[in-house]
This record gives structure tokens, sequence and C-alpha cells, in this order.
């Protein structure tokens, strides 16, 4: 199609018209299932791919352990949502689950230092950022992949507000990054969970939607029937 | 907007191009009219217009079937309004006279425009109608009625039940 933006709008009707070709239209709940299964698979390849396994599995049935892995999981499932339906102009997504998604991260943080059934011990936060730096570096590394993934996968919809929807791909992908990581890892000191697993998920999604319009730029395949 | 835009997309989507082009044609009016409400620029104004009519045919393929066209045209006119003010923010040439830009411009990360989205869509086709021609398209009470086809007391009670339900639902959310 030769550039249309010169012509009038009389030119610019026809010239459209005459690049019509049919497409199929999206469904916006299958979008959401595609992103959250993709989300999903990313993060489970990478992680296998690394070799990561359940640490103390007998944690699974301690409530609050199981409690923290569904509000992450939730948080992902509702991050894909939001990144899925910002994507198809029109749609809107409620301000509570946009909400839900971004004040997950550091409620978990401070709910795991003030109500912590596991207790922890605190020795200065660079001590705590050191020592946790594995758990950070791991949770970056299985959600880069994943964060990709969905921003390539959104980029055959609509994202008009490629900042937002940069950073609820972002958190989808960081958050269940964070299952996994959360599971791999032996420790359930408080400090560590909150400091190395948690506040960098907050820091890391503001960066990576910082990057994500770069990603989105790149010209989409077209969506033809 | 008096054609049945939703079935014209579709159509569209399938590869109509007749529909196609009544569509465009429909939409241009209505399309000048609202970025020209904001912004004085004519130049600016044509641009933005190209812009919006370029990006819906890029992205057609995201109307969804079953549901109504004027928030899924009016989310993409916005977007490429925005993106066009932050641009022209970006090189310092706004208008000082483009007060309503600002406006716009400051509500964007609000959710108030994703639930005044959802609840024009859940309007009655008559209401919204009604209001997409008197508030969008700033038609005058009797040119809308004439080109819905009511009489003007019919279209001022559908525009007063449409404010009303949008009244409702945007201040209920907020007490």
């Amino acid at each position: 199609m030769s550039d249309p933006r010169t012509s009038t709008s009389g030119d610019l009707v026809g010239r459209l018209v005459a690049d019509l070709a049919p497409v199929r239209p999206v469904r916006s709940g299958r979008m959401v299932a595609i992103a959250v299964a993709l989300e999903i698979a990313v993060v489970l390849v990478v992680a296998w791919l690394f070799g990561f396994h359940m640490a103390r599995p007998e944690r699974i049935f301690d409530p609050a352990f199981a409690g923290l892995l569904g509000a992450l999981a939730a948080g992902a499932v509702a991050s894909a949502r939001t990144m899925t339906m910002l994507s198809v102009p029109g749609r809107p997504v409620s301000r509570a689950l946009r909400a839900f998604v971004l004040a997950l991260p550091p409620v978990l943080a401070v709910a795991m230092i003030v109500f912590s059934p596991w207790g922890g011990s605190f020795h200065g936060f660079a001590a705590v950022v050191v020592e946790g730096f594995g758990c950070t570096k791991n949770t970056l590394l299985v959600a880069t992949p994943a964060w990709l993934a969905g921003l390539l996968f959104l980029r055959r919809l609509a994202p008009l507000d490629p900042l937002r929807v940069g950073l609820f791909s972002a958190c989808a992908a960081l958050l269940a990054a964070a299952v996994v990581v959360q599971m791999a890892c032996p420790s359930c000191d408080s400090w560590h969970l909150a400091i190395s697993h948690y506040v960098p998920l907050l820091v890391a999604a503001w960066v990576a939607a910082m990057l994500s319009p770069v990603v989105l730029s790149l010209r989409a395949p077209e969506s033809r029937s | 907007m008096g054609a049945d835009l939703a079935a014209l997309m579709l159509a569209a989507q399938a590869g109509d191009q007749d529909s196609y082009r009544v569509l465009l044609e429909e939409l241009q009016p209505v399309l000048r009219s609202y970025v020209k409400r904001r912004i004085r620029d004519e130049e600016a104004a044509n641009d933005i217009c190209q812009d919006v009519l370029l990006t819906m045919h890029r992205v057609r393929h995201t109307f969804e079937p079953g549901r109504s066209f004027e928030p899924w045209f009016y989310a993409i006119a916005r977007s490429r309004f925005i993106d066009h003010l932050r641009r022209r923010r970006r090189r310092g040439d706004l208008e000082v006279g483009d007060d309503a830009v600002a406006e716009i411009v400051a509500e964007e990360p609000s959710a108030g425009w994703g639930q005044f989205l959802e609840l024009l869509e859940r309007l009655p086709e008559s209401q919204r109608e009604a209001f997409s021609m008197l508030k969008i398209e700033g038609l005058s009470v009797e040119e809308a009625a004439e080109r819905a086809g009511v009489s003007i007391s019919a279209l001022k009670v559908r525009a007063h039940r449409a404010y009303g339900v949008l009244r409702r639902g945007l201040l209920g959310s907020e007490e």
C-alpha cells in the first residue's frame, strides 16, 4: 500500500478501500485465554530449561504458602487479561483489576514483613539484597521471555497505549515467574521474600513498561483470513 | 451516524469494499467534527483524521462481532488524538487555545474514560445514537432528530435517558 498520508481525504478513502482484504475478527475472550496460556507455557518451558525444581514440596500444604502462590498466580492471570483487553480498542478494564495487579507486589512485600508466619531475620538491606540476588535474577530470567512473548502476541491486536500494555504484560510475566521462583526457592524468610522476590517485581515491571513501546512498534503481521 | 456501522464494519472485515466505502464516508464527517471540536489547527485536524482512519484500517480485525461500533471507533480516535498532542507537546508547539486538549490529556490515566465506554456500549442503540449525535458529533437537536428519523421530542427523550444512565453510572461509582 502506498503512503495514503500524503493524499487528500477522498483519495485516502479510495486507497483504504482498494487495500481492503478480509480479516478474521478477534474474540477477546479467546485472546485472553491464549495470552494466559502463552504466559504459563513460556514460564514453564524456561523454568524447565534452567532446571528449576520445587524445593521443599511439603510447603504446598501450608495454607499460607499456598495462599501466596495463589495470589501471585491470580495476579498473573488478571494482568494477562488486562494487557489483552487494553489491546482491543473500546474494551475497558476495571480500575479494581488494574489496582489489584499493580498493588499486589508491594502489598505482598509489606504483608510478608508484618504478618509472615515463617518469621525472618533482617541484617541490613544490602545483605538481604546480596543474599537474595539469585532469586531476583531467576525471576527476571524466567519473566523476560514471557514478557517478550506477550508483547509479540499483543502486536497482533491493537495496543494503542503501549506503555500501559507493556506494564501489564511485564506484570503478567513477572508474577507468573514469581510463582515458579517461589516454589523453587527453599527460603521462607520474610525479608528475603519481600526484598528479593516481591519488590523487584514492581521495579522490573516499570522498567519493562518503558521498553515495551519499542517492541510493540515493530510491525505486526496482518491478521488476514 | 445513521447507518448500522457495526454491520458495515463486519461486512468490511469480510472484504466487502462497497460496505467499507460507505462506512468510511459515514465516518469522515463524524470524525472531523469530533476532532475539530478539540483542536483549532486545520492542518493538524486533517492529520489526526487521516491517522485515525489509517489506524482503524490497520486494526479493523479488533472490532468484535456483536459489540457496538462507537466505543471501538472513539477509543481509536481518542488514542490517535492523544498521540498527536503528545508529539506536539514534545515539540512545544501546542496552541494556547487548545484547552480542551489539555483536559483530555489530563483525564487520560483515569479509569473514567474506560467506564464511560462501557456504559456507552450498554446503552440501547437508539439512546447511544442520540448521545453520539448530540455530544460527540455536535449536531443540533433538529439535525439529530432528522437523521434519526424521529421527532425532536422523541430524540430529546432518548438523549435524556442516555444522560441519566451515564450520569448514574459515572457518579454512582464515585460514591
